[in-house]
């Protein structure tokens, strides 16, 4: 994001534009919704975290003085209203931490259903991450940042971005290619798989 | 170079960030040994798997909207909506009051033949009725004049039609 056009954003959206704030929502939505669902995980309710990421945006525009950048200060609201929204669903009770994974089907699956399950597993493994590098990695593809776009928002140099990046597929593998039983890309020993 | 040091380098090399030296130790290493060869092609498959989680992601512009619509009906519930539908309809509604009231002995007319008719008579009498009092309250508004007629039959059916337009493009916009 140009440091003028996000500049001449905020302006126009504070003076009331709507096609301004728009066009802003429409640039900053990959960052949030990457952010959101790196925090919250496969659930549809992070569409809704996202809106009211965007909401507070909006009514916080006013105070917004360009201390941080305009990408690292949105990065925070959308980080902290995800990790307020995990906090409410474990107050009230939402089990957030059950895998939902699809059974795999006895007979021998064809192409798609097998793909579908490789996506299952992957967004499993995915959610074992630490926050940094899920955060990275979800920044990277989900929110397809570059890495210096991502270094700006997380406030880190370019190098460690590429290295969280780097050091986070590995940790993938390790876990995705992990024997249980003898079958490879299983889910580890001992730890339940709780089905829908 | 062991084994295990390539396997970390090789994210990196799938990404292009190796340097060159680097890059041809790595290149060396993999002509050798099958076990980095089957690592290099999981990452590969796990950089194609994690491109194609972006369809994950909804419209960047659906989503742009919807926060719009949201903001909009906030704000609505402080300020007065003076645009749009509501202000066409109840010009219409005040157009049709003037119209009525300028036409009140047709109206009155009207009203009394309805009071005569009886459960049983033939609908076709009752769309009648209602086009001769449409004929009469046109005529007595436009006082003879064929180009009254017009503009006033023209003018609601115009209202009708921006209404029923604005309507439609506004639900598409959302």
């Amino acid at each position: 994001m140009a440091e003028t056009s996000d500049a001449e954003l905020v302006t126009a959206a504070r003076a009331g534009s709507e096609k301004a704030f728009r066009r802003l929502v429409e640039q900053c939505h990959p960052v949030v919704f990457a952010v959101v669902r790196s925090i919250m995980g496969d659930r549809d309710d992070a569409e809704d975290v996202v809106q009211e990421v965007f909401i507070k945006v909006y009514k916080g525009l006013a105070s917004y003085r360009g201390e941080a950048s305009l990408s690292t200060w949105i990065y925070r609201i959308a980080r902290n209203e995800a990790l307020n929204a995990v906090t409410k669903k474990r107050i009230s009770g939402d089990a957030l931490d059950d895998v939902q994974i699809e059974a795999p089907s006895d007979s021998r699956p064809d192409a798609q259903l097998e793909r579908k399950s490789e996506r299952s597993q992957l967004e499993k493994h995915l959610a074992r991450l630490d926050e940094t590098h899920r955060t990275v990695l979800e920044l990277r593809y989900l929110g397809e940042r570059s890495y210096t776009e991502i270094g700006e928002i997380l406030s880190l140099p370019i190098g460690t971005v590429k290295s969280h990046i780097h050091r986070a597929k590995i940790e993938l593998k390790r876990v995705m290619m992990r024997p249980v039983s003898g079958r490879v890309g299983g889910p580890p020993a001992g730890e339940k798989v709780t089905k829908p | 170079m062991n084994c295990q040091l390539i396997e970390s380098l090789l994210p990196a090399y799938v990404d292009g960030d190796l340097a060159s030296e680097e890059r041809n130790r790595v290149d060396t290493h993999l002509g050798d040994c099958d076990t980095c060869r089957e690592s290099l092609v999981f990452f590969m498959q796990l950089e194609k798997s994690l491109v194609e989680r972006r369809h994950l992601r909804p419209s960047d512009r659906t989503a742009a909207r919807r926060v719009a619509r949201r903001l909009r009906f906030r704000e609505s519930r402080l300020m007065p909506y003076f645009g749009g539908l509501p202000a066409a309809v109840s010009a219409a509604f005040v157009g049709l009051g003037v119209v009525l009231f300028v036409a009140r002995d047709a109206v009155r007319d009207f009203v009394t033949r309805v009071g005569s008719f009886h459960a049983g008579d033939d609908f076709s009498a009752w769309v009648s009725e209602g086009l001769r009092l449409t004929t009469s309250v046109l005529e007595t508004v436009s006082a003879g004049s064929e180009w009254m007629w017009a503009a006033v039959y023209v003018g609601f059916l115009a209202l009708i039609f921006l209404s029923g337009t604005w309507m439609v493009l506004r639900w598409v916009r959302d």
